[in-house]
């Protein structure tokens, strides 16, 4: 006999166990969280800085203490939870399929599945980093959690290259530790990263930005030795003698994270280019019934709060769609980014009297800014922003009520 | 004292220690790097040619044509993959139309099994070549394998039946006193009556240790290589390439037997048998020279570059005889392309040129050893589920973009080759070789190797001496918590 399950849950961050609550404090019985670690928390576990739960929980907490609050709501649930287990694929009929050492390969029917299961780092590879392969680079994250879980440092004299939030983390963290941190390398001619991060990270302890600048060549033998850094045009094109050397044994790349999603690649979930997460519409559902994403696995998060504001939606609509199997179908419009919006989710939503939370990102950043959410030519919303950065999630709710036609939605910004 | 040493453990060493293996002599292989494998033969395009290409009368056109068939029966003796997807080669104008037609004739006379296709053909069994395509040249026996894994297989083999191999023993001297050579290396000397110098890019330095008179010079050629992930099959079927020109083979399209894609090589050439970087010139190259041949390349999936040095030599075929001037001493040198294709039939030939010498008797108790190759995630869940009852830790995956468990990654450490770098397990088992190249197993595998092999985790290597990838525990650095 096949184990069944109402809703099964896979990855146990932030966004698999908010999503687990979400389905079991909204009629789900049986919710599996299915967790590959030994412990729940993904990569809250290695971000030992402050800086998490200010919406969530109104107050500050490290990456673990966050961790440890949603483990206590769940101690208080039913939900079955299994640690050091992978899911190794699943299908478009709901079965999950997961391994682990007690229990061997094990085949789960649910009647939902959820998606969390995080994001990776993007690699030297995929910047085209010229040079030979060495030792001593490596991403800010995987040296975050060497540092963090592990105990150990990974070189002495570092440079950082991409001014993601990792990367600036990673700058303080490095120096407090004891190691040189000579500068951190942006291509782009603005941070990546939270203004407070670079306030906190890297004025506060002298530590360079070189915005427009990029690796024009890194050296060493079997470890890395060398970093040239040249400057760059708008069109990203090296300048001729703008070249700085840095003399370093460690490069961290901060340059991007992407949403993990071979799992629902395998079975041919739409997926959007840009986010390089899945199609979804405002009840977090794939273009495949009763498969949900969300999380970093959704589209890569700044701030957990929203993971777990996310994930909670996506974990509730999966029980209503497990109770309900609520096929009724609505009035379905699209929502598509229009200038200068680099994505939004959801892509598709329901017309009903609920309320939506439309995320996006902006492409560039902009002072005094008007974003407009439009249906077909009219405007129906317009919002007034001071800044807005590509490094922060805008997250505007909206109650559904608004949009009276079945035109398409877009969300646009201009400068005023 | 041995009967032979083999100095070099890329595929030509590690075929020849293999044909040896079955003689009841003494046999040491020695190879510089911390792991074998670790030269030409890791940087490379992977394919087995079919032989069409190489000039008539070569021995580059001997030795291939010759290898090839070979590989069939030892990959399914040893139980390592190999497949042949054929391969098609191709013209977009009347030049190349002519120089493909004159291939055709010369695949021939080198008696390889080709045919020429015309567009509609092509496009109907890879539907990505570009419609400016005029002809292509079919040829059903090209095949492809992981040249490590070849390796590592043909060494456990020798391994196994009484080969000996030292890692982490550059040769920097050899002397021949009376019929002796006296081989010495940064630790020891070793004491032989054959050496064969089987040393890749290096073969020159070391036939110049005992003699004056190396008659090539070595032009080391750069290729550099994009690759693509799993998963995108509808791409390719087949081997795709270019027309061949004076400069080489090209830019070529290799689907790899792991199910990723190559895009490559570029052909440069370098001061340097070290200098492997890739530059952005030369990937921009790639890139071009692939989009005059295809559609929907999928960059998207691009998970990794590398670049690979070719042994070329000035006397451009490849080398393999006996020193005139110092009797017992053979030289196995500019094993550039088709070096893989080639090999077990250049082995061969050194096999034969030692019993030409001498009887040499054989083993009595002469065993195969077979790869276990488990690949636990591609078994059918019974089996699975029976392996890992046996050893629970073929339950427990490391490498979640490969499917990689803890079981196979522990075999590696205790196998007969006794993997002990990071880079070393990849090759063997492949973990760090997805779509986040390490990012989540890197720390499991340095936890894993240091327990295994009873060492710090400071002391592991990312590949060669001095690439630690860990500095210190923080309990030691300065600063503080
Ligand atoms: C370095 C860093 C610093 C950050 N700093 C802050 C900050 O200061 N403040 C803030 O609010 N937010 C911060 N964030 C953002 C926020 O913490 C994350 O976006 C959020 O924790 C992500 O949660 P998640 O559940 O989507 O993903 P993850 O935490 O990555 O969880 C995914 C889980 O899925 C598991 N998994 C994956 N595949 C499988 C499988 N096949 N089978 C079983 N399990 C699987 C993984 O092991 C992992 O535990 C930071 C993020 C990072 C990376
Ligand atoms: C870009 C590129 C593409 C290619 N594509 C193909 C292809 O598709 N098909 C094909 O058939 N061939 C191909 N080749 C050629 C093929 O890779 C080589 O012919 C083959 O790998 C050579 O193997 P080897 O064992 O002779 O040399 P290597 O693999 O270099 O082995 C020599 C070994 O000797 C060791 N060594 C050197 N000096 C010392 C010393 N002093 N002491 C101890 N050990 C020492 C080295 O560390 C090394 O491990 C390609 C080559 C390149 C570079």
């Amino acid at each position: 006999m096949m184990n069944q399950y109402d809703v099964v849950v896979i990855g146990g961050g932030a966004g698999g166990m908010s999503s687990a609550l979400g389905a079991y404090q909204n009629g789900a019985k049986k919710v599996l969280l299915v967790e590959r670690d030994i412990e729940l928390g993904g990569i809250l576990q290695q971000c030992i800085h402050n800086g998490f739960g200010l919406h969530h929980y109104k107050e500050e907490l490290t990456g673990p203490a966050y961790a440890e609050r949603l483990k206590q709501e769940l101690m208080d649930t039913e939900i079955d939870i299994k640690l050091q287990t992978t899911v190794l694929k699943i299908t478009k009929d709901k079965e999950v399929h997961m391994m682990n050492e007690k229990d061997g390969y094990q085949v789960i029917q649910a009647k939902a599945i959820i998606a969390s299961n995080g994001c990776r780092e993007r690699t030297r590879h995929q910047i085209d980093i010229p040079g030979k392969r060495l030792s001593g680079i490596m991403t800010a994250g995987l040296a975050q959690r060497y540092l963090n879980i592990d105990g150990y440092l990974v070189g002495k004299k570092v440079l950082i290259l991409g001014s993601g939030d990792i990367g600036l983390i990673m700058a303080r963290r490095m120096t407090l530790e004891g190691a040189k941190v000579l500068g951190v390398a942006e291509i782009m001619p603005y941070s990546n990263g939270l203004n407070r991060n670079i306030v906190q990270c890297l004025h506060d302890y002298d530590i360079p930005l070189y915005l427009s600048h990029t690796i024009a060549k890194v050296s060493g033998n079997d470890r890395l030795e060398q970093v040239t850094l040249s400057e760059v045009d708008e069109k990203f094109q090296m300048k001729e003698g703008t070249n700085k050397t840095f003399e370093v044994d460690t490069l961290l790349l901060s340059v991007g994270l992407i949403p993990d999603n071979k799992l629902l690649t395998d079975i041919s979930v739409k997926m959007n280019p840009i986010t390089n997460g899945a199609y979804v519409n405002d009840k977090y559902q794939t273009n495949i019934e009763g498969i949900f994403a969300c999380g970093n696995s959704l589209h890569v998060h700044d701030l957990v709060d929203y993971v777990s504001e996310e994930s909670y939606e996506a974990g509730k609509n999966a029980a209503n769609y497990v109770l309900h199997q609520n096929k009724v179908k609505q009035n379905i419009i699209n929502v598509k980014s229009s200038d200068h919006i680099h994505y939004v989710i959801p892509n598709q939503i329901m017309l009903d009297n609920k309320n939506v939370a439309f995320k996006f990102r902006v492409t560039k950043p902009m002072e005094k800014a008007l974003i407009m959410i439009k249906q077909g030519n009219k405007i129906v919303i317009e919002i007034k922003k001071r800044h807005l950065l590509p490094a922060e999630m805008e997250n505007v709710k909206v109650n559904k009520k608004v949009f009276k036609y079945d035109d398409d939605i877009s969300i646009e910004v201009k400068g005023v | 004292m041995y009967d032979v040493i083999i100095i070099g453990s890329g595929i030509t060493g590690a075929f020849i220690a293999h044909f040896l293996a079955k003689y009841d002599i003494k046999v040491l292989v020695l190879e510089k790097d911390v792991e074998v494998s670790d030269g030409v033969t890791k940087a490379n395009s992977a394919i087995i040619h079919s032989g069409y290409d190489p000039k008539p009368n070569s021995l580059k056109a001997k030795l291939n044509v010759l290898g090839n068939k070979m590989y069939g029966d030892i990959t399914k003796e040893l139980n390592v993959n190999f497949k042949r997807i054929g391969s098609y080669t191709l013209a977009f104008d009347k030049e190349e139309e002519v120089q493909l037609k004159k291939l055709y004739q010369q695949g021939n006379k080198n008696k390889v099994e080709t045919y020429l296709l015309g567009k509609k053909e092509l496009r109907a069994k890879e539907p990505n070549i570009k419609e400016t395509v005029r002809l292509g040249l079919y040829a059903p026996t090209t095949g492809i394998i992981a040249p490590w894994e070849i390796v590592y297989a043909l060494l456990e083999n020798a391994i196994y039946n009484g080969v000996e191999l030292k890692t982490n023993h550059e040769v920097i001297d050899i002397k021949k006193e009376k019929n002796i050579f006296c081989v010495k290396t940064k630790e020891n000397t070793y004491y032989t009556r054959y050496v064969i110098n089987a040393s890749g890019l290096f073969a020159h330095k070391i036939t110049q240790m005992v003699t004056n008179d190396v008659d090539y010079e070595m032009r080391y050629t750069r290729g550099q290589y994009y690759v693509i992930d799993r998963g995108y099959d509808d791409y390719v079927n087949s081997v795709i390439y270019p027309t061949p020109t004076n400069k080489g083979k090209g830019v070529l399209i290799v689907p790899t037997i792991h199910g990723n894609i190559l895009l490559g090589p570029t052909s440069e050439i370098v001061d340097n048998p070290n200098d492997t970087e890739v530059t952005k010139d030369g990937l921009h190259y790639i890139k071009e020279h692939i989009d005059y041949m295809m559609n929907h390349t999928p960059y998207k999936g691009i998970i990794r570059s590398f670049s690979g040095i070719r042994p070329k030599t000035s006397r451009e075929d490849f080398i393999i005889e006996e020193l005139k001037d110092v009797k017992h001493f053979i030289q196995v040198a500019g094993i550039e392309s088709p070096g893989l294709a080639s090999a077990p039939a250049i082995a061969k030939m050194v096999e034969d040129s030692l019993l030409k010498k001498e009887q040499l008797p054989m083993k009595s108790d002469y065993r195969v050893y077979k790869q276990k190759n488990l690949k636990i995630s591609e078994k059918p869940i019974d089996e699975i589920n029976r392996l890992i009852k046996q050893n629970p830790k073929y339950g427990k995956i490391i490498c979640r973009c490969e499917s990689i468990t803890e079981g196979e990654i522990i075999d590696a450490i205790k196998g007969p080759l006794g993997i002990k770098t990071v880079d070393g397990i990849k090759r063997k088992v492949r973990p760090g070789s997805g779509r986040c190249q390490g990012g989540f197993c890197q720390p499991l595998i340095i936890e894993i190797l240091a327990r295994e092999l009873k060492v710090r985790k400071t002391d592991i290597l990312l590949n060669n001496v001095g690439s630690n990838i860990l500095i210190v525990e923080t309990k030691q650095s300065g600063g503080e918590k």
